[in-house]
């Protein structure tokens, strides 16, 4: 409900933007995830996997054309590979993202951008439907090259800030002593960017 | 008419994809073992000596969908058993049975609450053992140390649990049975 919530309060708000600038792009590329625990896991190494997704930003102060505020809608495979006995088991997540950014222009071609991602987990190859949760949020910084270009690049670092597993704390002999919550995603995106529209349009 | 080729290939690897699911569900944390869940996934495992040992679903014609025995005889009985074998072997290596007698009514109510209720295996009320399985025989190995937690979900029609113990063969090897776990379908006749 919170998070149909902050949707609609976005679009709202976008939607009240009377002067604004709107560009639309498709964005694909790939991703390196791992995760971020408290021991939990023996060892573990990262995992290569895709994203693709599709943006909108807009610029909503005119006096402020470097400035702009960008929303992604992306399908994004996050996880890790835990190592045990010398095989690689790899544990995926896939969510769907809603991330909505400041993005500034340091220069034409090159702008920084942050924000937080508002995942929601759409499947997994490993436990059941409690195992992990729902919701995940992650907070992420990144940059843009050529941005004013058809084609543009960018890079992403996303840090979750909630948990992503929802388990119990099994003891080899006495079983079960509680649950717990733990792992927290740590992403780095790198992709490309189709500006579908390559000027900024008018609403 | 001429019949197509790609048509009787497609129905045969449809067939062959149908009869070979694997029902397995990795737990999160060590993949090697089933997830531990209450919903009568009918899948346990265990880690015996470091090696891990598993009972899924095998949806194939061939299989049944579980190797376990789960009986409970007259409310005060309850014995389970889960024969064990390594990811993708046919062979069940290994079993596990556990005995629980002299059950009371307060005793399934306490299976009921939280994560179950917990028999240690050092009693002669409640008995574990390990059945190693070879050509030359079984070998039972019975838990002197350890326990079973048992749990009965009436809602998902499921007992699920974990158990670990410890016990020497006739040999003198020593056996660990660790992070077991378990869910199987399970309906209560009151």
């Amino acid at each position: 409900m919170r998070y149909k919530f902050i949707v609609v309060t976005f679009f709202v708000f976008f939607m009240q933007i009377p002067e604004g600038f709107a560009q639309v792009g498709m964005m694909f590329g790939t991703n390196y995830s791992n995760v971020r625990h408290d021991g939990l896991l023996e060892k573990t190494q990262g995992q290569m996997s895709l994203h693709l997704g599709a943006n909108i930003e807009v610029v909503p102060i005119r006096g402020i054309p470097n400035l702009s505020l960008r929303t992604d809608l992306i399908l994004v495979q996050k996880g890790y590979t835990p190592r045990l006995d010398g095989s690689r088991y790899r544990v995926n997540l896939e969510y769907g993202s809603f991330a909505p950014m400041v993005k500034y222009a340091i220069i034409e071609d090159f702008s920084i951008h942050s924000g937080v991602e508002f995942n929601r987990l759409m499947d997994s190859n490993v436990g059941e439907d409690v195992t992990f949760r729902k919701n995940e949020k992650a907070l992420f910084l990144g940059f843009d090259l050529f941005n004013s270009k058809r084609l543009s690049f960018y890079t992403r670092a996303s840090f979750g800030l909630t948990p992503v597993l929802d388990y119990y704390d099994i003891d080899p002999i006495e079983g079960i002593q509680g649950r717990i919550s733990d792992l927290y995603t740590t992403t780095i995106m790198l992709g490309i960017q189709l500006n579908i529209h390559h000027e900024k349009i008018r609403f | 008419m001429k019949k197509s080729g790609f048509n009787t290939g497609l129905f045969f690897a449809l067939a062959i994809f149908l009869s070979s699911c694997d029902g397995f569900v990795p737990d999160p944390i060590d993949p090697r073992l089933p997830v531990y869940s209450e919903s009568a996934k009918n899948q346990s495992g265990a880690m015996i000596n470091n090696v891990p040992f598993v009972d899924y679903p095998k949806y194939s014609s061939l299989e049944s969908p579980s190797s376990a025995f789960i009986l409970n005889q007259a409310d005060t009985t309850l014995i389970l058993e889960f024969n064990l074998s390594q990811r993708n072997y046919n062979f069940y290596g290994n079993s596990v049975n556990f005995s629980l007698e002299s059950l009371t009514e307060a005793d399934w109510d306490e299976m009921e609450q939280g994560f179950g209720k917990k028999f240690s295996l050092n009693n002669t009320k409640n008995k574990g053992k390990l059945i190693v399985r070879s050509n030359a025989g079984d070998t039972e190995i019975f838990a002197e140390t350890g326990q079973i937690t048992v749990k009965v979900i009436p809602k998902s029609k499921s007992i699920a649990g974990t158990f670990g113990f410890t016990g020497k063969a006739p040999n003198g090897k020593n056996y660990e049975v660790h992070y077991g776990r378990f869910d199987y379908f399970f309906q209560r006749l009151k």
